[in-house]
């Protein structure tokens, strides 16, 4: 009912007259000047007009300093940011020693990554760095392989679907950003933006797009950053009911990692989506249930045949469930139903006193 | 068809499908206009070649909305005043509450919503549009509707 008014009311608005008149008019002077049949006085009319929403457009991306995205995020690349990290971790002196003599060795010392912000699609956060993070990120970046490429054809605003995670250096007027590419075609652009927005140098670089993301989301999004399913659930869990036992306790990073990988690895290409107001329930018992607090609860439900239902729980004040929005994944690509991973892993958090028993049960 | 006649033929199909996205994802008639004229001069000056509408309109709302992220980018930093926005659009108290509404709701599930309740885009097109998963495009269409029907019953009634 009320997508139908919001539809009707919408399909009020048109483009204006004008905007039209002045689409066309522009089109000719591009046309014209194409031709060379422009007289001085159209080409002062052209320079007036284009330059201002450029400079709007290259001051928005300036704003953010370090720019990196990725939507697809497989298991393989996160196993081998894993494998990488280790690396890194291993020569961390040599790294230091040898930025000097790669060509990001400006970015990598120049941006402090004190600050960064992320957007879609990962879970939009404004926030800063802690100094093992900021460290570890720049690290990451002198360890990479930079080869600079002439990036004449890749226009500042032209990028595509880039800003996922920006990085500021506040200390600094200037602010220096890499805008990766996620568009596979693997380009890195570095620039160096004055307080007044205007761009004191840029640079391109040819770059592995998975291998940056996976290293983003290693150093420093964590897995709880990225957009449910199989992310922010895993920060708080609360409670956890295994055959009908019920447990508690609050997980740590490894073990949400753990976790994280195990679901990142199944095939979740079945997806069915509930009605809003509907309670749709399985007519299985849950084999395992995560779940988080908040006034918007967030559960996890994996059931013995290997379907999970990943369940937004919309509370009332007093903590009643008003609705329920239910998405359901069915594993059905694996012969083996992945549960016996998870037993493993439960097995280890309560031997390991990480999940306890609740004492009045 | 010339240059010129495909970009009228454009103007004249997805113009104002293009407006009332920019519109509602912007909240500024100025910045509106400017995106669309750049969305348009875009096909202009790329002539690109699509194997039906359905791929000439999606091409063109893609490139919109990469315009108008550029534009919540740039305001990130720059602070932009508010506007009365509909008042030149819509006559009709009731039509102009749900449109106030919707402008209230918050940009990330408000591009979502008018893709899919208004221009009638599948969540599968959504998806690659706004270069989110589909599941993130299910969720935000979930909450943007929650959040929707809040601002409306709690202002608007």
């Amino acid at each position: 009912m009320l997508n139908k008014k919001l539809k009707n009311a919408a399909d009020k608005i048109t483009m204006p007259e004008s905007l039209k008149i002045r689409i066309l008019r522009e089109c000719e002077k591009i046309s014209a000047a194409e031709n060379n049949e422009y007289e001085d006085s159209q080409v002062f009319v052209v320079e007036k007009a284009k330059p201002r929403y450029i400079r709007r457009i290259i001051s928005g991306i300036a704003a953010c300093a370090v720019l990196v995205g990725g939507i697809g995020l497989a298991g393989k690349s996160l196993r081998n940011s894993a494998e990488q990290f280790s690396e890194i971790s291993d020569k961390e002196v040599s790294i230091d020693k040898s930025a000097d003599t790669k060509p990001m060795s400006d970015a990598a010392g120049i941006l402090s990554f004190s600050g960064f912000r992320t957007c879609p699609p990962y879970k939009e956060s404004d926030d800063l760095l802690d100094e093992t993070k900021s460290e570890n990120m720049k690290k990451f970046f002198g360890s990479l392989d930079w080869e600079e490429i002439d990036g004449t054809e890749y226009e500042v605003f032209q990028l595509p679907k880039v800003d996922c995670i920006s990085f500021s250096a506040p200390e600094d007027e200037r602010e220096c950003s890499v805008t990766i590419s996620m568009d596979g075609s693997n380009i890195a652009q570095y620039t160096e933006v004055s307080a007044e927005t205007d761009i004191l140098s840029s640079k391109y670089y040819r770059i592995d797009e998975e291998e940056i993301r996976g290293g983003i989301i290693m150093y420093i999004l964590d897995y709880y950053n990225m957009y449910p399913p199989f992310g922010s659930i895993f920060k708080k869990t609360e409670t956890l009911y295994c055959e009908s036992e019920m447990y508690s306790g609050w997980l740590d990073f490894e073990d949400i990692t753990t976790l994280s990988k195990l679901f990142l690895g199944w095939d979740w290409s079945n997806e069915e989506i509930a009605e809003d107001f509907l309670y749709v329930e399985s007519g299985q018992e849950a084999f395992v249930e995560f779940r988080s607090s908040g006034t918007q609860a967030e559960v996890y439900v994996v059931y013995p045949d290997g379907t999970v239902e990943w369940q937004e729980m919309i509370l009332s004040d007093i903590g009643v469930c008003e609705r329920k929005v239910i998405h359901r994944y069915h594993n059905v690509s694996r012969e083996e139903v992945p549960v016996s991973s998870l037993c493993m892993l439960i097995d280890k958090l309560i031997s390991e006193n990480i999940l306890n028993k609740p004492t009045n049960s | 068809m010339s240059d010129d006649e495909r970009l009228c033929h454009a103007m004249d199909k997805y113009g104002d499908m293009l407006f009332r996205y920019c519109l509602i994802s912007l909240r500024s008639h100025a910045d509106a206009e400017d995106t669309v004229q750049e969305t348009f001069l875009t096909y202009y000056k790329k002539a690109p070649k699509f194997s039906d509408g359905g791929h000439e309109k999606a091409w063109l709302l893609t490139v919109a909305a990469n315009k108008c992220r550029d534009v919540h980018r740039f305001r990130k930093r720059h602070m932009t005043e508010s506007e009365e926005l509909l008042k030149d659009y819509v006559a009709k108290e009731e039509d102009k509450r749900i449109l106030e509404a919707l402008l209230e709701v918050p940009e990330k599930f408000r591009q979502p919503l008018s893709l899919h309740y208004i221009e009638g885009f599948k969540v599968s097109e959504i998806s690659d549009i706004m270069n989110i998963s589909q599941s993130a495009v299910k969720m935000r269409l979930s909450k943007g509707r929650k959040l929707l029907e809040e601002i409306y019953r709690k202002e608007f009634i």
